[in-house]
């Protein structure tokens, strides 16, 4: 009989072989993640809600199929955070805005769908920059989480409250969506794993939208062989969903296909993971951007264990590394400005309370409702869109858009993955950057490029910084378009070799925690 | 020539036209809700077309198709793909505060129309793709609208004019061939009173000779085919009046306002305004006092509506096999089945009748496929079949009476099986009310026709019986021969057989001819 | 339409301020003018790439016709859970403050 508190430190595989073997209820797995909650979430604040009533009503749904001789599936039993920009049928769900504050969606995400037919058991909410626009979980308009490393830190962002749940202990699995580093740059400052899908393998239905061609959902575990776990619960054509494909169509993803025509594709994958023979290009712009010594130490010692295990290492250029922010700046925005209109006080959400005619209505609505960051972003958008602007500003991020795809894609011919940091530095002091956007924006400089290319990319532990309050680094894979479940087992292959030098991978825990 | 009309013919009229046209799917455009006229206030809806947070929209592959169908229908020039388009703009009956609608690819490009009446063609500039808005209500007086989102999402397809029009009669040829068109490609069921077609026009004028066109005024609110020629005809008033005074007219939009009656050009300055009797010198002299449109906004207010790709869609293939397909499967379009119907004898009238209803010009091909011949047919579908429908409501889609039971009808009238009058009055009805063909009928009531050798006799009886009405007829007064044909009619009485009137007709004037014959010998 | 403001200035953030139907107060508009500058500087960045020739769509290829969805009603939500959301209600729909115009 394992400790109640060790049930938060096991792997979701191996608490959902556990549950459907009936070694453990997965009440009991749930009732120890709600303690573990109840005990961290006073320093963590991952969680927007949790929802312990409804969490425990699921788990004894799934105890009580397994007693009537039902398979659950996959997740048997296994709690997940869900980010709360997810729409949850009948659970309050605010994309951390104050303007959505009250909203219960009458219908649940896809991906949440997906979760509950895998016979997972949802914890509650995470806490989320708002609208998912932001690096460090700071724009939450119901207050930042803090690093489960260093409670003085930020998260990262904008999944902060998914990395961070998973990172304490207080859930093996969380979804995250990710529009330009948002599940791995917060993955890598938590010290967890974190997988942004090729745009388009997974439904982005009931996703509360920031920039539809960039925004994808994916998951956070503390290990890859997890993360693949999941990816097979969530990757999937969807009817409602018109931009979400099926890989296994050669129209989609051509020779690559194949791979995804396994029954559980990544875990199959992860399982047989092995770096020998496999190619990685080291991006060179990555690593002279990188000042901080640690971060680029743990990095390049990780290049060495692979190297070590089979594989081959090459540098790669990325001339373009220059425009990738301010692209991205570009196409987000614009997309994030119309996307942001329904919110408007008149079908759902906050509503000024002043009398004013509708022109008013929407105005104030608005204004009380959406935070500084947000309405930064609303701003820059809606002039990106503007007549006598939109040509010099938005089809010219479209066509950088391009080239910068395009400089990935010859970047990627010969090898399997490239490499670098996920984050230039590992995680910040809270209030570090909230007042200067630009540093903020500038955070994002290795993951927004993989979004605007429609790429797969993973980050994962890789190391720590060294002092009294050690903190995560993470490294970063980007892989061709429909390569992700290959991506994901190179990713557990490195993270295997890594875990033979100590040190790194899901194997520590934060110190300092109740 | 009239003053007015000496005043209107210094200038010419050109208008263009853009039609908002209801796709009739069962679904809206993006979602599954149905589509019902006058259903509950916002009963028909869902996270979808709610606008909802994280919704996204669902191409509905019939309304898809259907627009394509009209694109081909107009000869349009079509992409290999076509992509749809966000158009931003707030109203609260804009659930998500754009409208997904199409700019920069549309589905066809160019295309054109051959007017019914006239015969003109008439440019088109493009047709595209978007959905409709909900739809906000305002009780008089009261501090606050109501929004119902039953018909936010539902498919339409615009079609967009060149500035092709001339006049308003022009116009009304369009309207007339276009709703015959819509209905043919079964694409839209063109109910002016569910709002199924909306209509805007862009109007401007220009003195005679001169190439350049004037600013143009785009007129909204037109929701009738009378709101649309009496808005252009009020428009073209206004800037004539407008030049006439050495004023010009500028780029503007109005809206069409049937009962306008007090406030008279209110917020337009007075470099941009007539007064009001100088516009009505130059309205029809029925025009009335109420009727004008209202001024709405200038080219300076125009929305700015920050177009750009919806990225929630990806594109959608338009390929050349399937267009190729679509062309080969359209339907017969009205102006040539017009011309084909009246090659084949129909009378010019009913060969617009039946065009214009789809579903009896197929029931009428359906007769003439079983042989009878293009003018009966026509006439039994028109008259027989046409009363049927009439009397029960009814579309000839659902129609109770099979095309086979015309044919046998048209054969029993041809075969002279029994008199045609007793067909049309007696049998047809039967054969409606109870679904049987004409002939069953027949057979069911012992119907059948008299030997001739009997009536002849029946009616030299009569004649012989009846001096007083045979001289009666002979001194020209036809009553007399109502009163014979009654007498032979009263012999058979008992009988189930009845006398065809004709053959008694024919037989009486035999008679009087001979008798005729006889007194002048 | 009227001509492009500058949107580093009070008056041109004004502008995307009513586009945008978000309320600045003046000392936001000033703010908001600097911000937009910084980022806009930041942005200038891109007129070093050259981008000439290439396609500003944001699609590569399309989907076929079959992939669309079919024409099949699926329910709609009771009208109670429609208007569950909405701030106001009026009789039969979702209230706004009246609306006379178009």
């Amino acid at each position: 009989m394992t400790a109640p508190g060790e049930l938060c430190w096991t792997g979701a595989a191996a608490l959902a072989d556990r549950v459907r073997r009936r070694e453990v209820s997965a009440l009991a797995v749930t009732e120890a993640h709600l303690a573990r909650a109840a005990a961290v979430e006073p320093q963590v604040k991952a969680f927007l809600r949790v929802t312990a009533d409804a969490a425990r009503a699921e788990a004894q749904a799934i105890d009580a199929r397994l007693a009537r001789g039902e398979d659950p599936g996959p997740l048997c039993g296994v709690p997940v955070a869900v980010k709360d920009n997810l729409c949850t049928r009948g659970v309050e769900t605010t994309a951390g805005s104050r303007i959505l504050q009250g909203y219960v969606p009458p219908y649940d995400a896809t991906v949440v769908e997906r979760l509950r037919q895998a016979g997972a058991v949802t914890l509650g909410k995470a806490n989320l920059d708002e609208f998912a626009m932001g690096s460090s979980t700071e724009n939450s308009a119901f207050g930042p989480t803090t690093n489960p490393w260093d409670p003085s830190r930020v998260p990262g962002g904008s999944s902060g409250g998914s990395a961070a749940a998973v990172a304490a202990g207080e859930a093996p699995l969380a979804l995250g969506s990710d529009t330009g580093g948002s599940i791995r740059q917060p993955a890598a400052l938590c010290g967890c794993v974190g997988f942004k899908p090729t745009y388009g393998a997974v439904s982005r239905f009931g996703l509360i939208a920031f920039a539809s061609s960039l925004d994808q959902v994916g998951p956070f575990a503390r290990d890859c062989a997890d993360a693949a776990l999941l990816m097979d619960v969530l990757w999937g054509p969807d009817p409602r969903d018109m931009t979400a494909r099926d890989p296994r169509d050669a129209r989609v993803a051509g020779p690559l296909a194949d791979l995804w025509a396994a029954p559980r594709p990544f875990s199959t994958a992860a399982a047989g993971a092995s770096l020998e023979g496999v190619t990685l290009g080291v991006v060179k712009e990555y690593l002279e951007l990188t000042t901080d010594a640690e971060v680029k130490g743990a990095v390049l010692a990780a290049l060495d264990r692979a190297r070590a295990a089979g594989a081959s290492v090459r540098e790669v250029s990325l001339g373009l590394t220059e425009f990738a922010i301010p692209t991205y700046q570009l196409v987000s925005t614009a997309e994030a400005s119309s996307n942001l209109a329904r919110y408007d006080g008149v079908h759902y959400g906050h509503r000024t309370k002043e009398r004013v005619d509708v022109v008013g209505l929407y105005e104030r609505s608005r204004a009380e409702g959406f935070g500084p960051e947000v309405r930064r972003r609303i701003f820059l958008g809606t002039f990106v869109l503007s007549s006598g602007f939109y040509d010099a500003y938005y089809l010219k991020g479209l066509r950088a858009r391009r080239r910068i795809r395009d400089d990935f894609l010859r970047a990627l011919d010969g090898v399997d993955a490239l490499v670098g940091p996920t984050s230039p530095f590992p995680a910040f002091e809270l209030g570090a950057r909230a007042h200067d956007p630009l540093a903020m924006y500038a955070v994002d400089v290795f993951t927004v490029s993989t979004n605007m290319a429609g790429l797969p990319g993973l980050s994962l532990p890789c190391g720590f910084t060294s002092g009294p309050r050690p903190l995560p680094i993470g490294l970063q894979l980007t892989g061709r378009p429909w390569s992700d479940p290959r991506l994901l087992a190179i990713g557990r292959a490195l993270e295997q070799a890594l875990a033979g030098a100590g040190g790194a991978g899901g194997a520590r825990r934060p110190e300092g925690l109740p | 020539m009239s003053a007015r009309d000496e005043v209107l013919g210094r200038y010419e009229l050109v208008v263009g036209v853009e039609v908002h046209a209801q796709l009739n799917t069962a679904t809206k455009l993006f979602c599954g809700c149905r589509l019902e006229f006058a259903a509950p206030p916002n009963s028909r809806t869902c996270p979808v077309c709610l606008g909802h947070p994280g919704v996204l929209p669902a191409l509905n592959r019939a309304a898809f198709e259907k627009a394509l169908r009209l694109a081909v229908a107009f000869g349009c020039r079509l992409e290999p793909a076509t992509e749809l388009d966000r158009k931003n703009y707030y109203y609260p009956d804009l659930p998500k505060n754009y409208q997904i609608s199409q700019m920069y690819h549309n589905l066809g490009e160019g295309g054109e129309l051959v007017l019914l009446r006239s015969g003109r063609t008439v440019r088109m500039h493009n047709v595209h793709l978007e959905e409709d808005a909900g739809k906000l209500s305002h009780a008089e007086g009261g501090r606050a609208s109501t929004v119902d989102l039953n018909r936010a999402g539902t498919p339409l397809a615009e079609i967009v004019t060149m500035p092709d029009f001339r006049s308003v009669d022009e116009v009304d040829d369009y309207m007339d061939t276009l709703t015959e068109l819509l209905r043919t490609l079964d694409v839209c069921r063109c109910q002016m009173q569910e709002g199924n077609l909306r209509f805007e026009a862009s109007v401007s004028v220009r003195p005679r000779g001169q190439e350049a066109l004037g600013a143009r005024t785009e007129i909204k609110n037109l929701n009738s085919y009378s709101a649309v020629r009496k808005g252009i005809t009020y428009e073209h008033a206004r800037q004539v009046a407008l030049l006439e005074a050495g004023k010009t007219p500028r780029q503007e939009t109005r809206l069409w306002d049937d009962e306008g009656a007090t406030d008279y050009e209110q917020g337009v300055p007075e470099a941009l305004r007539v007064p009001r009797r100088d516009v009505w010198a130059l309205l029809p002299p029925d025009w009335g006092d109420t009727g004008w449109t209202r001024f709405m906004r200038s080219k300076e207010q125009a929305h700015d509506y920050r177009y750009f790709p919806e990225p929630d869609l990806p594109a959608f293939e338009v390929s050349p096999a399937r267009v190729d397909e679509i062309r080969r499967a359209l339907p017969e379009l009205p102006g040539p089945r017009r011309l084909r119907y009246a090659g084949l004898g129909v009378p010019q009238k009913t060969a617009e009748d039946l065009t214009r209803d789809v579903p009896l010009a197929t029931y009428f091909e359906r007769v003439m496929a079983l042989g009878v011949p293009a003018p009966d047919a026509a006439n039994y579908v028109m008259n027989q079949v046409g009363a049927a429908l009439n009397a029960r409501g009814l579309s000839a889609a659902d129609c109770p009476v099979p095309a086979e039971h015309v044919a046998d009808l048209h054969a029993m009238i041809v075969g002279k099986a029994l008199p045609k009058d007793q067909l049309l009055k007696e049998v047809w009805p039967k054969t409606v009310e109870e679904g049987l063909a004409p002939s069953a009928v027949a057979a069911k009531y012992g119907l059948q026709a008299l030997d001739d050798a009997l009536v002849v006799a029946a009616t030299d009886e009569a004649w012989a019986a009846n001096p007083k009405s045979v001289e009666d007829l002979l001194a020209g007064k036809d009553k007399a021969k109502r009163a014979l044909v009654g007498a032979v009619m009263r012999a058979f009485k008992a009988s189930k057989a009845k006398p065809d009137p004709a053959a008694i007709n024919a037989r009486l004037d035999a008679l009087l001819a001979d008798e005729r014959r006889r007194r002048l010998l | 339409m009227s001509a492009p403001l500058d949107p580093r200035t009070p008056e041109g953030v004004a502008h995307i301020a009513r586009l945008s139907r978000l309320a600045l107060a003046p000392e936001e508009l000033s703010a908001m003018a600097a911000h937009l500058g910084k980022i806009l500087d930041a942005v200038s960045v891109l007129e070093r790439l050259d981008t000439q020739g290439v396609p500003a769509g944001l699609h590569d290829e399309a989907l076929s016709e079959d992939a669309l969805r079919a024409d099949a009603v699926a329910p709609s939500l009771p009208v109670d859970e429609a208007l569950r959301n909405a701030p106001a209600r009026g009789v039969g729909g979702f209230e706004v403050p009246a609306v006379l115009a178009e």
